[in-house]
This record gives C-alpha cells, structure tokens and sequence, in this order.
C-alpha cells in the first residue's frame, strides 16, 4: 500500500435491529446497498418476532394446533424447513419448538422489558416434538403440533445476517454484518488480512476469519428470574430447561452465520468434551469456554 | 413311430419352452426375495417407529458420531489473531 493510493475508506453503520446491536461494515461509496441491508434485516424482524402479534410467526403460532395446513410464505417456508434441516442435523439439539416453553419460564416479551414471571414449576416435558412439524413446501403450508411454539431464536437471526450481507456483498469489495455479535464477512477490507472479532472472556479473546460467518452463543446474558429462580435463555431441548453443562460460551466460525449460530448452541449443549468432538466431527472451528473461564480452541 | 418325421421346430420349441420357464423360475425368486426384503424393511420402520413413538428421548439421544453433512458445509478456518486490533465484537446474544 502505497500513499498514492490509499485504502478504501470503510464505514461502520451502527443501529438497532431484532432486539440486539447491529452493525455493518461497507466501503464508504456503498451507502445505498447498506440501506437497502438495513431494509432485508427490518423485514426479517417483521416477519419473525415472536413478541409482534402481527408478525407471521405470531400468527403461524397462534395457530398451533390446526388440523389443516396454515399457508405461509416463502420466506417462512426456507426458515423452517432450515430449521428442520438444522434440528436432524444436531439430533435435535437444535429445537425449533422451544417458544411455548420459553414462555412457560418467563421470558415472554422482549429481553428488555422481562420482569420476574413466568411458571415456577414448569409442565412435563416432552423431547423431539419438532419431529411431528408437517411442511409442505411445495403447497407453502405448515401444521404445528398442539401447544407448540415456533422460536427460530438465533437461526433466523443468523438468516438474516446472511440475507443482509449478501446485499451489501452484490455491490461492495468487502462487508461485514453483524446482529449482536453474531456475524458473516464478505472479502477483506484493504487495510486488513482479514476481519478480527473480539470475543468475551478472560483476556478478551481474538478470532481471524476471511469469509464466512460467526456466532456465538453464551448463558452469561439474557438471564432474569422466574419465581426467584435464575433462569438464562439456552433451553436444553433434551430436558427443556436452561442448559447447566459445564460451558459458558461457545463461538463458532462456519460457512454461514446461520451454520455457526447452530453449530455453536449444539456444542454449548454438549458441554467441553462432547462439544469439542461435535465441533470436530464437522470440521468447524470454534473457542469453548468453560465455568472457570478456561478456554479451548478447536482448529477446522 | 418309424418313418415318422419329427415335427417342425419340435427340438428348438422344447428349448425355448424350458429357457421361458427358467426366466419364470428366475423372476419368482427375485419377486419372493423382494417381497421379504420389503417386508422385513416395513417390519423394521414399524418397530422403530413405535418405540420412538413410546418413548421420544430415544429417537433423541445425541450421536455425535454420525454428523450430517446436510447442513454444514465446509467452513474456513479461523486464526488466532492474539494482539491484533479487532473490528468486531462477539458476545453473544
């Protein structure tokens, strides 16, 4: 790089979108592309808040239960057959039917506005109902099982990271996205080698990554109570309650934001061994740390 | 029957009599083992089924194992970047 020509100025557009911190990272000159990203992650979030009764999912959901397919659109059809991709996938750690149950313990409106509610005593639960989701995505119909909630939680975020950046990746050199920390990159800005994310923990972590996407997922936020009794929002699908398994935090770098946001929820689930050997098994990258702050790195 | 002059193609239709009924013989064989085949397969999903049905946290369990390619693709790496500014941050949400 030379003084004659200096690198591409890089903007960071700061907002807020589907409860979290937004950020996008473009050339100066891709002002339009990022307003029309801005656009695709607003319409995500009309579509796909649970706590807007007019979204689609509001509707979908308030309609459990019914014996005939419920017409959805196009978008709703790819997130939920994702989902279903994503739920066989992880052996259903990944659980797209966690709404219902999330209410039950209290997180029943945005992180923001959670007070102390919910029910002490939870209902018995039953494992794997996001096996008996009827899609048909020719039709675009779906049926739910009674007493069901859909909850794409971060999927649909980590869609519509991967949706917005490939607005801003038609146009641009280089672009990054990112909802709450939860991101995909595009190219490398021209004053980098490639995109260096800060992680929480001991020493503040970093991370490298050229392309792709990036999630984490962590028990440290998004915690209240529920009758006095701590809750945090990573449900354990296999027990239905907040995951206890050794690990606090696990990012993840995948192909795809979407990729990395499962990837990373299964191996918290899993805990430090077990989630490591998932991470492996799948050749993915990704930094696990533990209740005492210890931190494992698993190489792609 | 001396004298008698064998009839026409007599021989050669016996033949072919016999190769048709080999191919049928053949064709049964492989219709029985199919029909078993399949059987045995609807047999099995029905088991499997019903004990998913009985219980769901067997057809649950987690096997680590066996990942599914299905949905993740081939990931790029990631470095270690230690000391480098970050553009970024990742704390999860």
């Amino acid at each position: 790089m030379t003084l004659s020509s200096p690198p591409m100025s890089r903007l960071t557009h700061r907002f807020r979108s589907m409860g979290v911190d937004g950020v996008i990272v473009a050339p100066a000159d891709a002002d339009e592309a990022v307003a029309e990203a801005r656009r695709t992650l607003d319409a995500w979030e009309g579509r796909f808040s649970r706590f807007d009764p007019a979204s689609e999912l509001s509707q979908l959901n308030a309609r459990a239960g019914s014996n005939v397919g419920i017409p959805i659109s196009l978008e709703m059809t790819s997130a939920i057959g994702t989902a279903i991709t994503a739920a066989r996938a992880t052996d259903g750690l990944f659980d797209p039917l966690l709404g219902a149950r999330m209410v039950e313990l209290g997180y029943d409106r945005t992180y923001e506005d959670l007070s102390d509610g919910g029910t002490v005593r939870p209902s018995v639960w039953v494992t794997g109902r996001w096996q008996t989701i009827d899609l048909d995505p020719v039709a675009r119909t779906v049926r739910l099982p009674p007493g069901t909630e859909l909850d794409f939680g971060g999927l649909a975020k980590g869609m519509a990271v991967d949706d917005a950046l490939a607005v801003v990746a038609g146009v641009a050199g280089f672009a990054a996205v990112s909802l709450g920390g939860d991101l995909a990159v595009h190219g490398v800005p021209p004053d980098r080698t490639e995109w260096i994310i800060e992680l929480d923990g001991p020493g503040k972590p970093t991370v490298g990554l050229g392309s792709g996407g990036l999630a984490t997922s962590s028990v440290l936020r998004r915690r209240w109570t529920n009758g006095g009794v701590p809750r945090h929002h990573l449900l354990d699908p296999r027990t239905g309650m907040p995951a206890e398994t050794g690990l606090v935090q696990v990012t993840v770098v995948a192909a795809s934001c979407a990729q990395a946001e499962v990837a990373a929820k299964a191996s918290l689930l899993l805990g430090p061994d077990r989630g490591s050997e998932f991470l492996r098994d799948r050749r993915l990258a990704g930094v696990l740390i533990d209740i005492n702050g210890v931190e494992r790195r698993v190489p792609a | 029957m001396a004298g008698q002059l064998p009839k026409p193609g007599g021989g050669a239709h016996r033949d072919e009599t016999r190769a048709r009924l080999q191919r049928w013989k053949s064709g049964i064989v492989a219709a029985t083992a199919a029909l078993i085949i399949g059987f045995w397969a609807f047999v099995s999903g029905s088991v499997a089924n019903a004990a998913a049905s009985a219980d769901p946290s067997a057809a649950h369990a987690p096997a680590v194992t066996t990942p599914d390619q299905g949905f993740f693709d081939h990931a790029p790496p990631m470095s270690d970047a230690t000391g480098q500014v970050p553009v970024l941050k990742s704390h999860g949400s």
